[in-house]
């Protein structure tokens, strides 16, 4: 049985793994995006399907996100309208060059070979910082070098610093390039580049980000819808789940202690990258067993490491609940 | 700190959710409503508009759904 073109088990399962992104997205602020892209490729979605129904998939998540955070502290405009001048700039030029690399038959295998990267190397940074308890390194000097550029114009930023509007377009232009061509949010690289490199304040970072992520991949999913490349059942399944997953994985945040539980999540991001490329290699060589350990292995370790969240929350609510209720009860009898 | 200036901080964060969240809402739209002009692509303007509503209706149906479930969840936490 079919639903708007799309069989009722890849519905569900596309509910279910939505669940578990959300989930993730909720508990460690990321990992929504960069999940959804190569998860679709796993499954056999083309790669410029895979990328422009990501990216709506984004767009849909930094919406319930910015409704979600209700209150942002601060939002620095200006940064958000250069940046976001850049990144949709960027956004175009990257979707140019992904069709570019589809209508040479090599779009499925570069979008791959770079997901194995960026996966490979943010599992790494992760597991890093669970091994040094993520203390910053250098994000002071980063700062400073980046002031130095004082190209006119120049715009302060909250924090005090000055930055030159063309630093601010240049990096823009990057992300949204990254952010056009693999379908992610690149909300873990402006927040970085904000805070280390800009010297504006988390809160700051993090309400400017999300901001700027809803526009640019509003923008991202509207070319790519363009061209066709957006699988709106998939994406509709993916946000009942996430929006879900979203809630569990925030108020998971509140009781869990994320620092237990994010080597599991390093893995996590080092599995999806080994899914990607071992799901390249059986497509070039044929190996139909590596494709069904590829996909065993993505929905496998976000299924353990959601569970892992969720095992965890239940443990520390009924452990909470249950000494609110003895204190109750002792203080009843005295 | 003093009540005055918490309550003016509030009121401040307030009014910058407002004008955050009125962004988000009117951005995409415009971008929806201006994009046809230059495309004439009226099914990626509906692709971006139906995500956009169903992540509207999901933030309020789940955040209606939490309220009503959370209780009984916590009762049922309780007394395992």
């Amino acid at each position: 049985m079919e639903l708007f073109g799309l069989g009722l088990s890849m519905i569900g399962l596309s509910v279910v793994f939505g669940l578990l992104i959300g989930i993730l997205f909720g508990f460690f602020g990321m990992g929504g995006s960069f999940l959804v892209t190569p998860a679709l490729l796993v499954v056999g979605y083309p790669a410029p399907v895979a990328v422009g129904s990501g990216l709506a998939f984004v767009f849909g998540t930094s919406v319930i996100g910015t409704l979600r955070h209700g209150e942002y502290g601060h939002v620095s405009y200006t940064l958000a309208a250069t940046m976001g001048l850049g990144m949709t700039l960027g956004i175009e030029v990257g979707t140019r060059i992904l069709f570019l690399f589809a209508d040479l038959g090599r779009a499925d295998f570069v979008v791959s070979a770079v997901y194995v990267g960026l996966l490979g190397s943010v599992g790494l940074c992760v597991l890093r910082e669970t091994r040094t308890d993520g203390a910053a390194v250098g994000a002071g000097r980063v700062a400073t070098t980046v002031q130095t550029v004082t190209l006119p114009p120049v715009v302060s930023l909250p924090g005090g610093a000055t930055v030159s509007v063309w630093v601010i377009l240049v990096v823009g232009v990057a992300i949204g390039m990254l952010s056009g061509c693999l379908g992610v949010g690149g909300g873990f690289l402006l927040l970085p580049v904000m805070v280390s490199g800009f010297g504006i304040p988390a809160a700051t970072a993090a309400g400017t980000s999300i901001l700027q992520i809803s526009v640019t991949s509003a923008f991202g999913t509207f070319v790519y819808a363009q061209s066709n490349a957006v699988s709106v059942p998939v994406v509709a399944a993916l946000l009942v789940g996430s929006a879900l997953g979203a809630r569990i994985g925030a108020s998971a945040t509140q009781v869990v202690n994320e620092a237990d539980i994010k080597g599991y999540f390093a893995v996590l991001l080092l599995s999806g990258g080994v899914a990607t490329g071992s799901t390249q290699i059986s497509v070039v060589y044929g190996l139909e067993t590596l494709a069904t350990v590829s996909t065993v292995l993505i929905f496998g370790t976000a299924l353990l490491v959601s569970g892992a969240i969720v095992r965890a929350w239940i443990a520390a609510l009924t452990k909470s609940d249950g000494r609110r209720e003895s204190a109750r009860v002792h203080g009843r009898g005295e | 700190m003093s009540d005055r200036d918490a309550e003016f901080a509030a009121a401040r964060r307030v009014s910058t959710a407002r004008v955050v969240l009125l962004g988000i809402s009117v951005l995409p739209l415009s971008v929806l409503l201006v994009s046809p002009a230059f495309s004439g692509s009226e099914q990626a303007v509906a692709t971006v508009g139906y995500i956009l509503a169903e992540s509207l209706v999901l933030h309020v149906g789940y955040g209606a759904l939490a309220r009503a479930v959370r209780p009984a969840a916590r009762e049922i936490l309780a007394s395992t």
